[in-house]
Formats: structure tokens, C-alpha cells, sequence
């Protein structure tokens, strides 16, 4: 359908095309009275004298002729404007009244009543969208209702969503739905296939061309009690006699207090159980552990959550192998000596490569020395970083690092990446205090105040020198005398080791102590940080323990530590040549740093559980070559090894799809070629029936809906599609311009009026 | 506020929308890169031999001030955090050797190192402590020879790196060596000041250059260098140390 409208406005010509309106109608005023009043003065100083009615006749009729001109000037037009109208097609509600929905959790919060509350909130952006909207509700069958909130007759110990979904398409309008929004928390226990029913109904949103837009339900729980392995983290692969870190998730849902035995099997030996408390209602609960690595080899581990005879179990491994070499890029932010004393002892190492960023100049110069790795900025986005495995932050002030650097080092960090931090001196670490990278450190800086570092005898000696020509032998001598008669050296000090270093590092480390002359304040380590090394004697402030050297946390799935004095150069130039506690100090603090850093191939968030029959995405990361996937029922040694189908890659991830066809567990193992292989064992359980099942809601499923129908996601907030619809208005199919001054009866008025104006003043004997 | 408070407002201000900004800018660049603790620069003490008169034991401490004026150069010009101090390292005193990573060796005489001395400077050197060590170029009288010497430089090369570190190779740097283009670029190697144009030398251990020889006096030309050469040297002298003293700490 279209509309016309037609309007009128003015175009102007010439120079003044193209001016903003005001400023034309202005340009051209000013034209029109400068011209006026110039002929009203030239009838006014005539050669021949005119009566003043005669004046006033020529007077007019020449401002008419110039009133005329003008006009044809500004351009008057007539515009017609044909419009597509706007085709708004209604929208339709889908309600899940099924009894998951309307069951209430251990608060009395309802997955319905959730996903109400934010549809009132969407609903006039809906409106406002698609014009109109018409609402069902549905469970085991369905139903049209009125609104949102109206009663309908259902059968609710079932849910159908694939069904309803179908259905509402079935029976949309002439021209169809201008999307489907539904009410959900996803669980279809009509007993369907999960896999065909997702792909009709995709199927038949996309012949319509119908997006859904579901908007899952959320509460804490709605079923019975439950306990379940949510995640086992562990690192892949470790380097020998190094400790590692085994991190476990647990979801529950408990109706009363109670204590977990938590047993964990490293190797073959089972480890004392700890007692893990798990409170009422719905919870996740995060337990971790360091384990030694040991001697090369492989670890089996096995966690199982409980002593029933069917509690959750867990099984990983761990290999333990010499580490690929260690990648640090090393940003120094002011030049200091332990550059030259540390990337020798690295130079000479295999187990590191290293790159450097220097700043040379306060104006921010780089200049790389040749033969080195360099780069010429810190990446300010996360995959920046991914080319290395550690970090080394020297001498940095605040003020060099963006705020986009910072948050790509923290985002790398928190995702598996190692970072240390070579604390320079109480001022520039004050300039920390709140950034974005304090936030990920192990320590909560400290203000201090500024000391300077100017000797008053120096500078008077310069100045008299410059004052004499710059040299005088008997000024030069007795300052020479004095000076090394005055030349005091700093004492340095010893690292005190804390307990916890000595299980962490080994006992071969902790027996040398590293020298030190300067260290940086820091006012308290962060809870969860460790402290490894403090000072022998320097009390600080705030906490009133002894002042940190060196501490270290966990950041997300990585690490973070300081080290609060400088590269330890001092330490290097006074031990004897022939000693290497310092080599053996950085050889190993950074090998135990970046010994979890995973590099080799490995599973990547793969699930610890899934259901029989429903298609998953294995993911796996590391990978320098074709990879080879399988799986294989644990329980039956003679069952087929399943190959898995590659699914693409995304973002150097590659995916595999597979669907479990049997209950019970399996291993999937990823390989290399002719590499050991990778393992990772999960559990597939039967799909989990009845709508007290305890699930939750099903958001991965409803996103796949929504993606694959081009749809999205509802959140508290209308999807951008919605939004850019909404400021629509009807499309301009054509527009049509007439320029009214082309007119004939405007050229002829122009020149009548000047003909009779020439006739009279012929007739006036003014020509 | 008064009217003087208020002129004196605005005129801070003028002052800041002006220049200001471009000025603080400036300042803020310089102290946030000066971090770290701050670093010792030290002078090498030991006994010159002169051929007049024997022993010299005061000829190590030659024009001092070029010293400091390079570390004020390095403190403006570069982000090493340096103290403005001179102190001195006794060659005969390895306890004192250890505190400076960069040693500064200049003198008009030749050195007369006992065999301890040779082994104190071995040990620092083999410790990853750094030399530079540099002909000051006034030796005419002294010498019984022309004004143009080079007798530090020779005795050093020709005799001393080699009683110190004979597993070491000593050889003159190429002009694309790192040295000459670390902060500044000199194409054309070595700036020359005065004395016997050698050209830089560098003594290279395990791959590693510790120690560098020079005959061309660019600590005169830090002390007092547009007088005595010319126009713009005390710059390029300047320059040019920066670039030995940055060298030394960004090669490992």
C-alpha cells in the first residue's frame, strides 16, 4: 500500500543553494530591502520632477517586478511524497503455564511470575513495534487468552514448547507472525526428541519468516533435592615437581542444612575427605586444592561428591612433562638494571623466550636493541596477548598503560594468562591505587610520599664548575677525595620466606634468599593472595606485619604476582660469579608462575554431565594440527568408538558435535596425530522427565532457538531489532519536485508590470 | 576574593588554556616514566702511571663534572631514574666494585692495576657489572708525546682486557651496532671529540658485550664540550652517552 503527501517548500538557487534555510531567507531579505529602499530613493531624486502619486505608481510597480524576482529566487516548490506504508504484522505470546513454571523455589519466587515481570516491562516497546500482539497459553496443550494475566483451562503436568511453538505458527494471521515471544524456562517434556523438534520448529519460523524471542523464567529451583558436579578444573598438563591446582564446582539444592564428604583419589591414593557444608536451597559451591605434580608421568584423578553408592563422581588426569619453553613479554616502563641481569639468565635458557617493550625517552621513544624480540606497544585487547605466556610488568607508571591496556591484561589474566608485577617504588605504585590492574594483583598499594634523590653538594660542584668552564684541577681534585672519602653503599637485606613458600616453591629455593636494597610499600595483600616473601625487619604500616616482597593470587583461571622491589640486580653483582641462587631464583619463580599456563591441547569448558540423546558442542583448545575426536562408553570395553563430527572452529577453538546415544560414563579423547591423547570423562544421564525434575531453565536451548530463528534472547531490555523498529516510519518510495516559479503567469506578471512601468515613465518623460 | 586574587586567578588560567595543558603534559610524562628505585653512577677508581712523574693516584677523578652533567642528561632525556651523585668504586675494593652496575673508567694516563685489581674488575665483570672506559685526551706533557694520545685506550686494549678477561674478544663496533642507534641515531658511528679516532671497541664475553673502550674523549665532551670542539658537541657527546649508558642496560 502507499499514501501520498504532498507539501510545499521553499528551494533556493543559485548561490544560495545548499545554505541552511534561515540563513537564504535572511541573505535574500537583506537583498530585498537594500533594493527596496535603493528605489524608493531613486524615484525620489528623478531628473524630471514627479507628482507624488506618480512616484508612488512607479515606486510600486517596481517593487512588485523586484518582490517577483525575489520570490523566483527563494525557489518555491511543490513536493509530492509517495510512501510505502509500514507493513506491521502482530506479535505473538506465548505463556508456559506448565507446573515448572508455576511451581514455587525455597523463597516462593515462581519461574512465571519472573518472566511476566520483565514482559510488562518489554510490552509497550512490543506495542509499539509490531502494532498489536495476541496472547496463548500453553502447557500440554493450548490455549488463546486474553492477556497475559487471564486464566486459562490447561493440562499442566506436561509441557510441550516445540508443540506450542508449531502450533502458534499453524494458526497465525494471513501474512503471519511478526515474531513469536514466549514465556518459557524450556524444559519440553512431551517426551520429543529434543533435536528434530527444535529443528521443525526452526524450520517452520524461518518459512514464515517469524523470529522467536523467548524469555526464559528464572527461579532458584522448583523440584527436589539435588547434588551435582557442576565443573572440575584442572590443568592439562604441569610441569614435573611443580604443584598444581584442582578446582571443583558443585551445584546443590538442599531443603535443610547438611555436610558433604568430599573424597578425592589422586593417583591410587584417596586423600582424607573434607567436609563441605551445603546450606538450604539453591547453591553452587566452589572448593579447590594444590596437588603435587610429582615425578613425568600421567595422574588419574577421581572426585566423588558424597559416600552414597551413586554419588557424582569426576574422573581427569593430569600429565606431568617437561614444560614447552615459557613466553614473557617484558615491559619495562623506565630502564633499570635488572633487565640486563634477568634476560641474561633467560637468555641462557631455553625454557623461556622473551620479548621486550622499552621506554626509552619520557617522550614514550622505543628503540629495541637488535637481535631482540620486541614489541612496539602493550596490546590493548586480550587475544593480544595469547602469542605469550606471561606478562612481566618492570618499572611501569599508571599513566603509560590505558585504561584499554589494563583491561586487556586483566581479561587475559582472569582468562589463563600470567602476569608479574615488579612493583618500582612507593609513588609510582600509589599511581595504581584503584586502576584497573590493581584490581587483579595480589597486594592493595600503599600512598606514600615523594623522596627526592638530589645531593645538594652535587648540584653546588656542577654549578661552580659551569660557572669556571667546566674544569679547574684544583676544584676537581679535593671533590674527587671527598667524594670517594663519602661514598656510602646501601646495605641489602635478605627475603624472609614465608612458610607457605617452602610447599609452593620446594625447600631448594626457600634455602636462598634473595638481596635487596629498595622495596616498594604495599599497604596489605589482598584475602586470598599468599604471601611468600616478606622483609626481615620493615614493619608495615597499615597491617603492622612485616612489609611484602613477594606475593601471588589466583585471577580468574590465572595468576597474578608482585614482587615489590626491583629485578634484584644487587643481589646478581654481589654474589660471587661462580653462584647461581640467583639463576635458579628467577628460573624457577617464573617456571612456577607460568606452569599452569595451558599451551597443549586440551578440553575447554567441556561439561562433567549430559543428557542421553541430546546433541552437545565439545570444544577443543591448543590444538597445532588436525585433531582427532572420539568417545567411548567407559562401562563396555567392546563398545564402538564414536568419532565425532567437526563443527568449525571459533576463535582458535575448534568444536565437535556429538549426541550420547547410551546412559553412563564415557571418555572422550582429542588427539594430535600420533600424540598421546587428551582425555575427558563426563557422565550421560537419562533425560531428565516429569516437570519436577529440578532442572533449570533451559537458556542454552531457548538461545539456539532464538539464533537459528533470528530472534534473540529477551533480557530486561527490548532487543535492538525491536528498537530500530520501533523508529521506523513509512518508506519513501518516491518523491516528485515542482518548481512553481516556472510558471508562465508569474514570467508574464514580472514583465507586464515592467512594461507598464517603461510606458509610464516614457509617458512622464522620465526616459 | 579580592581583585588581586582574582587578576592572579585569571592569569593562572590564561596561562593553563594557553600552554599549560601541553606543559603539565610534558612534566607528567617525565615523572611518570622516572620510577624505580634510584640508580648509582660510579667512577672507577685506580692508579695511573705517568711517565714523568710515576704514579698518579689522583688522575681517575678527571673533570668529574662531565659525569654529572651526563647524568643530568640522562635524568631529563631518558626514563632512567638516576641519582645525581658521584660516587667512586675503588678498583682495589670488589665489595665496592658491586654496587654500581655501570662503572665509568676515564683518566689522562694509562692504568697500573695490580693483579687483585685485574681480578676485582674479572669478577664484576663475570658478575654482569658493566665498564666504560675512556682516553681523556690531555696528555701531551705528561706523556713526553703528542697532543693527540691514545694511552688509556692502548694500554687497555693492547694489554689490560686481555690480563682481565682473555677468554673475551675485543673488536671495534661496526656503525650499525646497537650502541649507535639504542636512544640516538649516529649513522656514522662513534662521535669523535678528540684524541686517536679508534673507534669504539666493545669487549664481548659469551655473546654479551661487557665492557666498551673508547679513545675519543666524550667525557670532555660531556665537561665542557661546545668550547673546547665546537658548536653542538657537548650535545652529541651527550647524546652519544646516553646511548652507551641505555645500551648497557637494555643487553642481556
Amino acid at each position: 500500500m502507499t499514501s501520498t503527501v504532498e507539501s510545499f517548500s521553499w528551494r533556493f538557487g543559485g548561490p544560495l543553494a545548499g545554505l541552511p534555510p534561515s540563513l537564504a531567507w535572511s541573505i535574500l531579505g537583506a537583498i530585498g530591502v537594500a533594493g527596496a529602499v535603493w528605489i524608493v530613493i531613486g524615484y525620489r531624486h528623478t531628473l524630471v520632477s514627479l507628482t507624488p502619486r506618480r512616484r508612488l505608481a512607479l515606486s510600486a510597480l517596481r517593487l512588485f517586478v523586484w518582490l517577483l524576482l525575489l520570490v523566483a529566487l527563494a525557489g518555491p516548490t511543490r513536493v509530492r511524497r509517495i510512501y510505502a506504508q509500514k507493513e506491521t504484522r502482530p506479535l505473538a505470546v506465548l505463556i508456559d503455564r506448565s507446573d515448572s513454571m508455576t511451581a514455587a523455589d525455597n523463597r516462593g519466587a515462581r519461574r512465571a511470575d519472573d518472566a511476566l515481570r520483565r514482559w510488562r516491562a518489554l510490552a509497550p516497546a512490543a506495542l509499539e513495534t509490531f502494532g498489536s500482539t495476541r496472547t496463548f497459553a500453553f502447557a500440554d496443550d493450548f490455549v488463546s487468552i486474553s492477556s497475559p494475566e487471564a486464566n486459562a483451562r490447561l493440562k499442566t503436568d506436561g509441557t510441550r514448547v516445540f508443540g506450542a511453538l508449531q502450533r502458534a505458527l499453524a494458526e497465525a494471521p494471513p501474512g503471519g507472525w511478526g515474531g513469536i515471544v514466549v514465556l518459557t524456562d524450556g524444559l519440553d517434556t512431551s517426551g520429543e526428541e529434543i533435536v528434530p523438534a527444535l529443528n521443525d520448529t526452526v524450520g517452520a519460523a524461518l518459512a514464515a519468516a517469524t523470529p522467536v524471542f523467548p524469555l526464559p523464567g528464572r527461579n532458584r529451583f522448583a523440584g527436589g533435592e539435588f547434588l551435582a558436579l557442576r565443573d572440575l578444573n584442572i590443568p592439562a598438563r604441569v610441569p614435573p615437581r611443580s604443584t598444581f591446582r584442582l578446582e571443583v564446582t558443585l551445584d546443590s539444592f538442599q531443603s535443610a542444612p547438611r555436610t558433604l564428604p568430599l573424597r578425592l583419589k589422586v593417583g591410587d591414593t584417596w586423600r582424607d575427605p573434607e567436609n563441605l557444608r551445603l546450606d538450604t536451597g539453591r547453591r553452587a559451591l566452589a572448593w579447590s586444592v594444590e596437588l603435587p605434580a610429582g615425578a613425568p608421568g600421567i595422574i588419574p584423578i577421581e572426585l566423588v561428591a558424597g559416600s552414597a553408592p551413586d554419588a557424582p563422581r569426576a574422573h581427569a588426569e593430569v600429565v606431568v612433562a617437561k614444560p614447552d619453553s615459557t613466553r614473557i613479554l617484558y615491559y619495562q616502563g623506565a630502564l633499570d638494571w635488572g633487565y640486563r641481569f634477568l634476560a641474561d639468565i633467560l637468555r641462557r635458557d631455553p625454557a623461556f623466550t622473551l620479548t621486550t617493550i622499552f621506554n626509552l625517552a619520557p617522550d614514550g621513544r622505543r628503540r629495541a636493541p637488535a637481535q631482540v624480540e620486541t614489541l612496539p606497544e602493550l596490546p590493548d585487547t586480550a587475544a593480544g596477548y595469547d602469542a605469550f605466556d606471561m606478562v612481566v610488568l618492570a618499572n611501569a607508571a599508571a599513566a603509560q598503560l590505558s585504561l584499554a591496556q589494563q583491561a586487556a591484561l586483566s581479561a587475559w589474566v582472569g582468562n589463563g594468562g600470567v602476569l608479574l608485577f615488579l612493583a618500582p617504588d612507593n609513588d609510582a605504585t600509589r599511581g595504581f591505587a584503584g586502576s584497573e590492574l590493581e584490581k587483579m594483583l595480589p597486594v592493595v598499594f600503599a600512598e606514600a610520599a615523594p623522596s627526592a634523590v638530589e645531593d645538594p653538594k652535587v648540584t653546588d660542584f656542577r654549578e661552580r664548575m659551569r660557572a669556571v668552564g667546566g674544569s679547574r684541577e684544583s676544584m676537581e681534585v679535593p671533590f674527587a677525595r671527598d667524594a670517594a672519602r663519602n661514598t656510602r653503599t646501601p646495605a641489602l637485606s635478605a627475603f624472609a620466606w614465608e612458610p607457605g613458600a617452602v610447599d609452593l616453591f620446594g625447600s631448594d629455593l626457600a634455602k636462598t634468599a634473595p638481596l635487596f636494597a629498595n622495596y616498594a610499600r604495599v599497604a596489605r595483600a589482598k584475602p586470598g593472595a599468599v604471601v611468600l616473601a616478606r622483609h626481615p625487619r620493615d614493619l608495615a604500616p597499615a597491617s603492622g606485619e612485616r612489609a611484602i616482597l613477594l606475593a601471588f593470587q589466583r585471577y580468574g583461571r590465572g595468576q597474578s604476582a608482585v614482587l615489590t622491589s626491583d629485578a634484584l640486580w644487587r643481589w646478581k653483582l654481589n654474589q660471587p660469579s661462580t653462584e647461581r641462587g640467583v639463576e635458579k631464583f628467577w628460573q624457577n619463580l617464573l617456571a612456577w608462575l607460568g606452569r599452569e599456563r595451558p599451551r597443549s591441547l586440551r578440553f575447554d569448558h567441556a561439561p562433567l554431565q549430559v543428557q542421553k540423546g541430546r546433541e552437545i558442542l565439545v570444544r577443543i583448545a591448543g590444538a597445532a594440527g588436525s585433531v582427532t575426536m572420539t568417545a567411548r562408553a567407559e562401562i563396555v570395553n567392546s563398545a564402538p568408538v564414536a568419532t565425532l563430527v567437526p563443527a568449525g572452529e571459533e576463535k582458535g577453538v575448534r568444536l565437535f558435535r556429538w549426541t550420547p546415544a547410551a546412559e553412563g560414563p564415557w571418555v572422550l579423547s582429542a588427539r594430535v596425530g600420533a600424540d598421546e591423547p587428551v582425555r575427558h570423562w563426563l557422565n550421560v544421564t537419562a533425560r531428565a522427565g516429569g516437570e519436577n525434575s529440578g532442572l533449570p531453565a533451559d537458556e542454552a536451548l531457548l538461545q539456539t532457538l532464538a539464533q537459528r530463528t533470528g530472534g534473540a534472547l529477551l533480557g530486561d531490555t527490548p532487543p535492538p531489532a525491536w528498537r530500530g523498529a520501533a523508529g521506523q516510519t513509512d518508506a519513501l518510495l518516491r518523491e516528485t519536485a515542482e518548481p512553481l516559479w516556472h510558471q508562465g503567469w508569474i514570467l508574464a506578471a514580472i514583465l507586464s508590470a515592467y512594461a507598464l512601468e517603461l510606458v509610464l515613465r516614457r509617458r512622464w518623460q522620465l526616459l | 576574593m579580592n581583585r588581586k586574587e582574582f587578576l592572579r586567578l585569571m592569569a593562572l588560567g590564561g596561562a593553563a588554556f594557553l600552554g599549560g595543558k601541553v606543559v603539565a603534559r610534558a612534566a607528567d610524562g617525565i615523572a611518570a616514566a622516572k620510577t624505580g628505585p634510584s640508580i648509582p653512577w660510579g667512577r672507577l677508581r685506580f692508579r695511573g702511571r705517568d711517565m714523568n712523574q710515576g704514579i698518579d693516584a689522583d688522575d681517575w677523578g678527571v673533570h668529574p663534572n662531565g659525569d654529572l652533567n651526563l647524568i643530568q642528561h640522562l635524568d631529563e632525556n631518558t626514563t632512567v631514574n638516576i641519582a645525581s651523585k658521584w660516587n667512586v668504586a675503588d678498583v682495589a675494593k670488589l665489595d665496592e666494585l658491586q654496587h654500581y652496575p655501570f662503572l665509568f673508567m676515564h683518566a689522562e694516563v694509562p692504568p697500573d692495576f695490580a693483579d687483585a685489581e685485574r681480578a676485582n674488575l674479572r669478577e664484576y665483570l663475570l658478575r654482569g657489572g658493566f665498564l666504560f672506559a675512556e682516553d681523556c685526551v690531555i696528555g701531551n706533557a705528561r706523556m713526553g708525546r703528542n697532543y693527540r694520545n691514545d694511552f688509556l685506550f692502548r694500554r687497555m686494549a693492547e694489554y689490560e682486557f686481555s690480563k682481565i678477561l682473555p677468554e673475551a674478544k675485543l673488536e671495534r663496533l661496526p656503525n650499525d651496532h646497537p650502541v649507535f642507534h639504542t636512544v640516538h641515531d649516529f649513522r656514522n658511528g662513534m662521535p669523535h671529540m678528540q684524541g686517536t679516532p679508534h673507534g669504539l671497541h666493545g669487549l664481548t664475553l659469551n655473546g654479551r658485550v661487557v665492557a666498551l673502550l673508547s679513545p675519543s674523549d666524550l667525557h670532555c665532551g660531556w665537561t665542557n664540550g661546545d668550547n673546547w670542539f665546537g658548536p653542538g658537541q657537548n650535545r652529541i657527546a651527550l647524546q652519544m652517552g646516553a646511548n652507551i649508558y641505555a645500551y648497557a642496560m637494555t643487553r642481556a
